[in-house]
């Protein structure tokens, strides 16, 4: 599993006003990525073009498995997973719902049950497992669908603020969980988030986007060290309002 | 009030003495509205499911026509019916007219358009977002879709219920197609009609009362499985 997300000079407008000014950057396997930045910057917009959610005005997406172009299609989408802020849970069981997405995939009830219970185990979610899914509280939704997603051991993973209504002890879980798919899966993971130290905790890469612009992107240690811009130090100093 | 509390009385006994011409209304009656709504089930379903998940050409005309077909009156739809499968009809070589077969259809085409109109509003309204979900979770668009429809499937159960109500209660058009023929083509509805017009309320109020029972069982059964969140 080696692939790679490449985004360049994308454009999007809504409603005449843009939300993506040329952003071009690359996930690459093995590493997760954060994307931050202020309200309205466009950084969910920037995950839901790359995850081939919503069409882009101008630019191009390119998914390469090593040195060749995987084309869109089924199998690509099967290999990409995507979990928004207020994740949707289906009207059934947890468990149901993990094993949704490995059942659309064909695998037999014997690997389905295998896989749900690990990444269930995993997931540290064993309590809820039969639960209504529609009865979890916020916090226990997320968890839920950040657990369904681990379980697609995807190669790219989109994760729209995945810990932003849990308790410190389920951001360190949703973390490990989150760290995994990096390790163990080698996937290219991107995570939006607002919290610059968790994204000092677990991101490789960081993209900082301001206004629909990429303002700078690099190796984390490099970018909260030393910011070249000075838009990234008034952001990381919290002197920008948002 | 003598009348009715004699009627009760006698009623319950033939009930509870199995009388023979009583219960084979009674299963006459729900053989015919249960396929009816079968039939209905199977097309208004998918009818309603399509409107609501897949956009075309007349699909707003569509809805329309079955919003307002909902509310068709039964002795339209028996007339409709009769003069498709009467003699000189289009449908008339194939000699359904007076026979439960026509009853079916006659009630098939009253329950349809309240299936699939019902069955339009539940699947329209779940959360678009549950198809994306599905979607980046690996389904095809088909199972996508599948899941809005499973997300919706005790409103769409509602709707079948709806449907059979309807059908249990229908009395006009079945009378024009079916002819209340003893025996035959005699069903609850019909005979309660009948019965009530001859001054005979004892039957009329024993199938009143199995009437009740039965939307009472229906309600009981839909409960149970609103308890269950029938899962999928």
């Amino acid at each position: 599993m080696s692939m790679s997300v490449m985004v360049g000079g994308l454009n999007k407008s809504y409603a005449g006003r843009r939300a993506l000014d040329g952003v071009s950057c690359v996930f690459e396997p093995g590493i997760i990525t954060a994307v931050v930045g202020p309200n309205g910057s466009g950084k969910t917009t920037l995950l839901r073009i790359a995850a081939m959610l919503e069409s882009m005005d101008g630019g191009s997406v390119a998914y390469t498995d090593g040195d060749s172009a995987v084309q869109p299609g089924l199998s690509l989408m099967r290999r990409v997973t995507y979990v928004s802020q207020a994740p949707v849970l289906f009207n059934t069981s947890v468990r149901e719902n993990i094993a949704y997405g490995l059942k659309a995939r064909g695998l037999t009830k014997h690997e389905v049950a295998l896989r749900v219970d690990e990444a269930i185990a995993t997931g540290g979610i064993g309590h809820l497992s039969e639960s209504d899914a529609r009865r979890l509280s916020g916090g226990e939704a997320q968890r839920v669908a950040l657990v369904r997603a681990y379980a697609l051991k995807p190669e790219a993973a989109f994760l729209d603020e995945p810990t932003s209504n849990l308790d410190p002890s389920g951001v360190a879980a949703m973390e490990a969980l989150i760290m995994r798919m990096r390790d163990e899966d080698g996937a290219a993971v991107v995570i939006v988030t607002h919290n610059i130290f968790q994204a000092r905790r677990i991101a490789d890469r960081v993209v900082f986007l301001h206004e629909g612009r990429v303002v700078e992107s690099g190796g984390a240690p490099e970018f909260f060290a030393s910011p070249q811009n000075g838009l990234t130090r008034r952001f990381l100093s919290g002197e920008m309002a948002y | 009030m003598n009348t009715i509390i004699n009627g009760l009385a006698k009623a319950i006994s033939l009930i509870l003495s199995f009388d023979r011409e009583l219960y084979a209304i009674i299963f006459l009656s729900l053989k015919v509205s249960g396929l009816a709504v079968v039939i209905a089930s199977l097309i208004g379903i998918p009818l309603g499911a399509v409107c609501a998940l897949r956009r075309f050409f007349g699909r707003g005309v569509l809805v329309t026509l079955l919003n307002t077909f909902m509310g068709l009156p039964p002795v339209v739809a028996g007339l409709a019916v009769y003069l498709f499968l009467s003699r000189s009809g289009p449908l008339g070589f194939m000699g359904l007219l007076y026979s439960p077969s026509a009853m079916v259809i006659a009630q098939a085409v009253i329950a349809m358009p309240i299936v699939a109109a019902l069955t339009w509003s539940a699947v329209a309204s779940v959360d678009a977002r549950v198809r994306e979900t599905a979607l980046t979770l690996g389904a095809t668009p088909m199972m996508a879709e599948w899941r809005m429809l499973s997300e919706a499937r005790l409103s769409v159960f509602s709707a079948v219920i709806a449907g059979f109500g309807r059908t249990m209660a229908e009395v006009g058009a079945v009378l024009m197609v079916g002819g209340n023929i003893a025996g035959y083509t005699r069903v609850m509805t019909t005979t309660i009609a009948m019965e009530t017009g001859k001054g005979s309320f004892e039957l009329a109020i024993a199938l009143g009362v199995v009437l009740i029972f039965v939307a009472f069982v229906v309600n009981v059964l839909f409960r149970m499985a609103q308890g269950r969140g029938m899962t999928v």
